[in-house]
């Protein structure tokens, strides 16, 4: 811009001037640089142009010059005169360059963000079956043109507000924060480590936790032998336990090292490590399969070909075992069911319940032990609610342990009524008819006769195990969260055991069964408070065909109470907002009070649940698995039942273990194959499908509108696969979402992301609209603006010389070589004072004239010329000074160049400069002092147009609007800066101030002032000023 | 060499105290016959013009032509070190890095010598042309300066205007309006409190009033203020010296409507 360092030179001439001097003055204002400086200047965090950075800087600048009485005439660029075009393109290519390597800056990026999504979407893509697979492809394929299309956007990605999947950075600060300071009442054999929420706890948090996981996974768990014979009764048990721990210590010291960045692994990449040690290890995924003789155990594919070991294995096992390994396992359906699982966790929404590996101690098959850490509800409350303040202390809930264990202690009977109740949630309706058979035989309580039910179902049908499984894991989720807020309510446990007591009379009265389940249950001494599930209500109304319709109507009855005490006592609000999860809670919830406080009370509440499961079947369901689990006298339908507890405490305390159990449904599904092997991947409709497939067998009066619903589910099984489509779609989506942010997070941090913020602002340009944006306003302001034909600055200078003007405010030094005078330098870069030029005081300080200017700027270069290599300001004076005149320059330059006598003559500072050109290999050809360069500065293209301008006064009303319009500020904020400066300006207008030397001639005194000048540059310009003398 | 000697410090003082508030760095040009000092205000609406005669000083001796830079808050600092009767001497070189303040008491032998560290100050020099004013007002300072300050208290501009008879200031402002009128009288018996008005076109001029009330306080230098007003013309409002004087010349507000 301008003259190359010229200010430099004349800068020691400069003068501080009072702003309020310049009252009244007309100035004419360069423009076309302002906006050039705000589109450079003015800048976002993220080096983004602020949008109405043009238009909001001119205002202030406008304010500023209206204020001290200034009357500005604003001078746009009009076209470029030939000479700098050149000068120009070079700008240009310049910017273009600059703007490819923005693109292949932006280009990288997106390679570094596809590779990642790649790396994502295989990681899915391996995890899930083929179905899924495609669905997955579809999304990753969606994801490509949305983050293409989002790349300006990067840093950020958008979600809804309500979204409780989303945690905001500042939440999730909170949350990570209250997790540290909480950290010493957390049960930490609740903690998942391998949970995707653990890797995001701060480094230290992990450390801690994982080392003491670690601890206490070598340490028998702090069980005496005693306790562990009593727990592990058949040596089997204990030996898989000790197995089960082993590997968890493994993973603990994995990750522990993890952690600790021994294996360099940064946050983001914890999760892969992990697993790709993992499966180093494992190799395969171990499969279990069911034989004739029992369950066999495998490594190896999934496909349940192989049984290589017969192994008696519990459903626990297997379901441990996979859960381990599902996430090294490349093309398993368990995998494919973890994924579905972290989704759902995320959503909260009950889905195909697919549990993450669970490596919290809890995890491992201590069920029974695990009563005494009665800690909150399971881990994927985590992901399900972001809001909460510490998720993983209240994660690995041990409420299923403490139920199980109660369970045990338990009679025999309590236990099969607990395994009947989950079967017969699952098979919802025919459960109720299977109980009555149970309670025949073992007892004559209701319940024994579910139970009864449910165990001659699981033995008639597989399909009816498989339908449990699948509600276990709906169930599982819902319980988690059910016992959290179990947990809050347990104050009010005694106000509700009141209510709960009196609900459980009129359930007893209500149902016949209900009766003669009270004695039975009064064994279970559970601390958890029923909660009475408001959600249930809707669900039961809906489903309840006959006999329970008393029990529900009771129950709805009495919901609104415990509705409105709920909502206030729940811990967590997301319960509330995710009604369907607390319907499925309340109803678990429900179901563990009536087991634990009331005995008799429980059976009826099963029963409604159980009717009413067709909402959420599940959550009954996973109780009772839990018993059985603790029980040994399982039915014919043991092993199943076994599996099933093995799922529900995995997914109790972890995340629901949802593999597992899919596992164990597939098998079975394969084995049996039966109608309901839809079932496993249609979670909600399978519970529907679930009591409806339940009810054929069972013969309950009750079924009757399930099993329609069941036919009708299994009709729409492509609807349900869409579903589940969709639900993918979903998860795809959101895990996107989850990428892009990884990225956006790489970004931020990386150097990649600053070199695109500083290319983005090399290569802003100003646009006409911007310009047209700039002169609306000043149209408003009142303030005049002319377009010059060619260079504002040029025009500037004409206006100056025409008296149009008192001053010329520029940055451009240009304006002196065009005979601009009475410059104003950075006149809003201070408050008070402005630097004042003028071509007098240049010249008699420096003798400088405009001719002198010009050549110099031929030295150093310019707009219109190039200038001569390794020139300099100081150097660029010398010469001028030396020779007097460019042709002298060149004369010596050119008849010195191969005359060595010449070149012994001359004096020291020809010879420096002799050498200085020659090793810059200048070449001054007869074009040098460019006549063309001279014209253009001499002559320049101006409008010459000498009429008066005239200034308006600002409209307040259409400042108003247009910065309503065009920067959305509020009249207040327009009105701020807006209403006080006309009121200035009225007043000023109304007594015009005039100035004393508008009266007296001025003269400049010099006294003996020093110019600031270097020594060389006094030197030459001293020399200069007695050529001129001459 | 320059060597310049009050006879009692509190007219320096005076003198400085009397411009101080309306400009801050000036150039004070000593010269054979004595020193001259211009400065104009930062909004350049106001011009101070001092001319301190040799007949001011006790002594006086300046070979050379001397300009003293001085920032006159610095000045005036160490103005306040020296008690009003002491004799005060300005001493400086003739190519001055700074200058010398020397007060003497004259009761007993104590002596106090401060240097202060000179500047250079850019100033705008002008040449101020003899004008011819329609009217010159020669009133008492002191009722200047309390016309001034009174009437400033209602508008920030005031309002002279002088007829054949009268001197009419007039302030009319937000919280309401003030005028003073006054009439040209001789007091023979006290000269000083005459007023006296030689009109040649009636004048009426509006002024900035904190302009004013910068300059009445130079009214501590002479018992008479000389007010001289031409309609397209600074004001000049002059404190007379024992030889020498204080100017200031004003630039008038003019109605834009007009």
């Amino acid at each position: 811009m301008g003259v190359h360092s010229f200010w430099d030179v004349v800068g020691p001439t400069a003068r501080p001037v009072r702003l309020e001097s310049l009252q009244d003055r007309k100035m004419a204002v360069d423009a076309s640089i302002w906006i050039y400086q705000f589109l450079k200047a003015v800048r976002d965090q993220e080096g983004n142009a602020l949008k109405h950075s043009h238009i909001v800087g001119f205002f202030r600048r406008i304010c500023k010059l209206l204020y001290f009485g200034i009357k500005p005439v604003f001078v746009f660029d009009g076209g470029v005169p030939a000479l700098k075009q050149d000068t120009i393109r070079q700008r240009k290519e310049r910017r273009q360059g600059k703007r490819e390597n923005a693109a292949v800056t932006a280009r990288k990026l997106l390679a570094i963000q596809l590779q990642k999504q790649q790396e994502a979407s295989e990681k899915d893509l391996s995890s899930k079956t083929a179905k899924k697979q495609d669905d997955e492809r579809t999304s990753a394929e969606l994801f490509r043109p949305q983050d293409e299309w989002h790349l300006p956007q990067i840093p950020g990605f958008k979600y809804d507000l309500d979204d409780q999947r989303v945690v905001s950075a500042s939440n999730y600060e909170e949350v990570v924060n209250s997790m540290d300071d909480e950290l010493e009442g957390i049960d930490l054999d609740s903690i998942n480590p391998s949970s995707p929420e653990f890797d995001e706890l701060p480094k230290s948090t992990q450390y801690m936790i994982i080392s003491k996981l670690r601890l206490r996974s070598r340490l028998r768990m702090g069980y005496t032998k005693e306790q562990l014979e009593h727990l592990f009764p058949n040596s089997m048990d204990f030996s898989k336990f000790q197995i089960d721990m082993v590997r968890r210590r493994n993973f603990f010291t994995q990750k522990l090292m993890n952690v600790t960045g021994i294996h360099d692994g940064g946050a983001s990449r914890l999760d892969q490590e992990v697993v790709t040690r993992i499966s180093g290890q494992l190799h395969k995924e171990y499969k279990l399969t069911k034989t004739d003789n029992g369950w066999a155990l495998g490594l190896g594919e999934l496909d349940g070909s192989e049984s290589d070991k017969a192994i008696v294995l519990d459903d626990k096992d297997v379901e441990t075992l996979k859960s381990f390994g599902h996430k090294v396992t490349t093309a398993s359906e368990e995998e494919e069911n973890e994924d579905d699982f972290e989704w759902e966790d995320v959503d909260v929404k009950p889905r195909n319940d697919k549990p993450v590996e669970d490596f919290s101690l809890n995890a491992a098959r201590l069920p029974q032990l695990s009563r005494e850490s009665s800690t909150a509800g399971g881990k994927s409350f985590l992901d399900t609610r972001p809001s909460q303040a510490s998720p993983l202390k209240k994660s690995h809930g041990p409420t299923n342990v403490i139920e199980l264990d109660e369970e045990e202690e338990n009679d025999d009977d309590y236990r099969k009524q607990i395994e009947d109740m989950e079967l017969m949630e699952a098979l919802q309706k025919s459960q109720l008819e299977e109980r009555l058979r149970r309670a025949a035989q073992e007892s004559a309580k209701v319940r024994a006769r579910e139970a009864n039910s449910t165990d001659e179902r699981d033995e008639d049908d597989d399909d009816d195990n498989y339908l449990k499984q699948i509600e276990e894991i709906e169930t599982m989720e819902a319980i988690q969260k059910s016992r959290m807020e179990e947990r809050a309510r347990q104050e009010r446990e005694k106000q509700g055991q009141e209510k709960n007591n009196a609900w459980g009379e009129a359930m007893e009265n209500n149902a016949k069964r209900l009766a003669v389940n009270k004695p039975a249950l009064p064994q279970e001494q559970s601390p958890l408070p029923p909660p009475p599930p408001p959600s249930t209500t809707t669900s039961v109304n809906e489903n309840l065909p006959t006999e329970s319709e008393q029990n529900l109507n009771f129950i709805v009855g009495k919901i609104p109470d415990f509705d409105l005490s709920n909502g206030g006592s729940f811990l967590f609000q997301d319960t509330n907002a995710a009604a369907k999860d607390s319907k499925s809670k309340d109803e678990d919830k429900d179901k563990d009070n009536d087991k634990d406080k009331k005995p008799p009370a429980e059976t009826p509440t099963w029963f409604q649940n159980g009717i009413g499961q067709t909402a959420n079947p599940f959550t009954s369901s996973n109780f009772v698995y839990d018993k059985e689990v603790s029980e040994p006298n399982t039915n014919t339908s043991t092993t199943d039942v076994l599996q099933r507890v093995t799922g529900l405490e995995d997914g109790k305390e972890l995340e629901n273990l949802e593999e597992p159990e899919q596992d164990d449904d597939i098998h079975e599904i394969g084995e049996l194959q039966k109608g309901n092997d839809e079932m496993p991947d249609e979670e909600r409709q399978a519970d529907d499908s679930f009591s409806s497939a339940e009810q054929p067998e069972s013969q309950g009066p009750n079924r009757a509108p399930l099993v329609f619903d069941y036919d009708f589910s299994e009709d729409d099984e492509e609807n349900i696969a869409e579903n589940m489509r969709k639900e993918e779609q979903e998860f795809s989506t959101f895990k996107n979402v989850l990428n892009n942010r990884v990225v956006d997070n790489a970004f931020m941090e990386d150097e990649l992301y600053e070199q695109q913020t500083k290319d983005k602002r090399d290569s802003d340009e100003v646009t006409a609209d911007m310009i047209t944006d700039v002169q609306d306003l000043l149209s408003r302001f009142g303030v005049p603006y002319i377009t010059a034909p060619m260079e504002a600055e040029a025009q500037c200078a004409t206006l100056m010389r025409d008296r149009l003007v008192d001053g010329v405010i520029t940055d451009d030094s240009d304006v002196f070589l065009f005979g601009g005078n009475k410059v104003y330098k950075n006149m809003f870069s201070e408050r008070n004072y402005v630097e004042y030029y003028d071509a007098e005081s240049i010249y008699k300080n420096l003798g400088l004239d405009r001719n002198g200017m010009i050549e110099l700027a031929q030295l150093l270069g310019s707009d219109y010329t190039n200038g001569i290599k390794g020139m300099g300001p100081v150097s660029g004076m010398e010469v001028i000074a030396e020779f007097g005149s460019l042709e002298e320059f060149r004369k010596w330059h050119n008849e010195g160049q191969f005359d060595k006598k010449k070149q012994e003559q001359e004096n020291k500072f020809q010879k420096d400069l002799r050498r200085r050109l020659v090793k810059n290999e200048v070449v001054l050809d007869e074009n040098f002092p460019s006549e063309t360069v001279k014209n253009a500065y001499l002559n320049p293209e101006v409008d010459n147009d000498k009429t008066e301008f005239v200034w308006g006064t600002p409209d307040l009303d259409m400042l108003r609007s247009f910065f309503k319009r065009k920067v959305g500020w509020p009249q207040e904020k327009t009105d701020e800066v807006l209403v006080p400066l006309i009121r200035d300006m009225n007043k000023r207008k109304k007594s015009k101030q005039s100035t004393i030397t508008e009266f007296f001639p001025r003269e400049y005194i010099q006294g003996q002032r020093n110019l600031n000048l270097g020594k060389r540059l006094s030197t030459a310009s001293g020399k200069l000023k007695r050529r001129k003398l001459k | 060499m320059l060597e310049a000697k009050f006879e009692e410090a509190s007219l320096f003082k005076k003198i400085i105290d009397g411009f101080k508030d309306c400009v801050q760095l000036v150039n004070f040009q000593c010269k054979e016959d004595g020193i001259i000092a211009q400065a104009v205000d930062d909004s350049r609406v106001l011009l101070v013009s001092l001319e301190i005669g040799i007949e001011a000083f006790q002594e006086y001796r300046c070979d050379h032509p001397v300009t003293l830079g001085i920032d006159l808050n610095s000045l005036s600092k160490v103005l306040r070190c020296g008690n009003n009767s002491d004799t005060l001497t300005l001493i400086a070189d003739d190519t001055p890095d700074s200058v010398l303040l020397l007060f003497e008491d004259t009761k007993k032998d104590r002596i106090a010598e401060y240097s202060l560290k000179l500047m250079d100050i850019d100033a705008d020099f002008l040449k101020i042309e003899e004008l011819a004013y329609d009217t010159t007002l020669l009133m008492p300072s002191s009722e200047f300066t309390k016309i001034v300050r009174d009437l400033s208290q209602f508008s920030d501009s005031l309002n002279i205007m002088i007829t054949k008879e009268t001197i009419k200031f007039v302030a009319d402002g937000d919280i309401g309006s003030g005028s003073v009128i006054l009439k040209p009288f001789v007091n023979m018996d006290r000269p000083e409190e005459s007023i006296k008005l030689e009109m040649d076109q009636p004048v009426d001029l509006t002024f900035g009033s904190k302009y004013l009330q910068d300059i009445v306080k130079g009214s501590a230098l002479s018992e008479k203020v000389g007010v001289r007003l031409s309609s397209e013309a600074p004001a000049l409002f002059q404190f007379d010296l024992k030889s020498g004087y204080l100017q200031f010349f004003l630039a008038p507000k003019f109605n834009d409507e007009e």
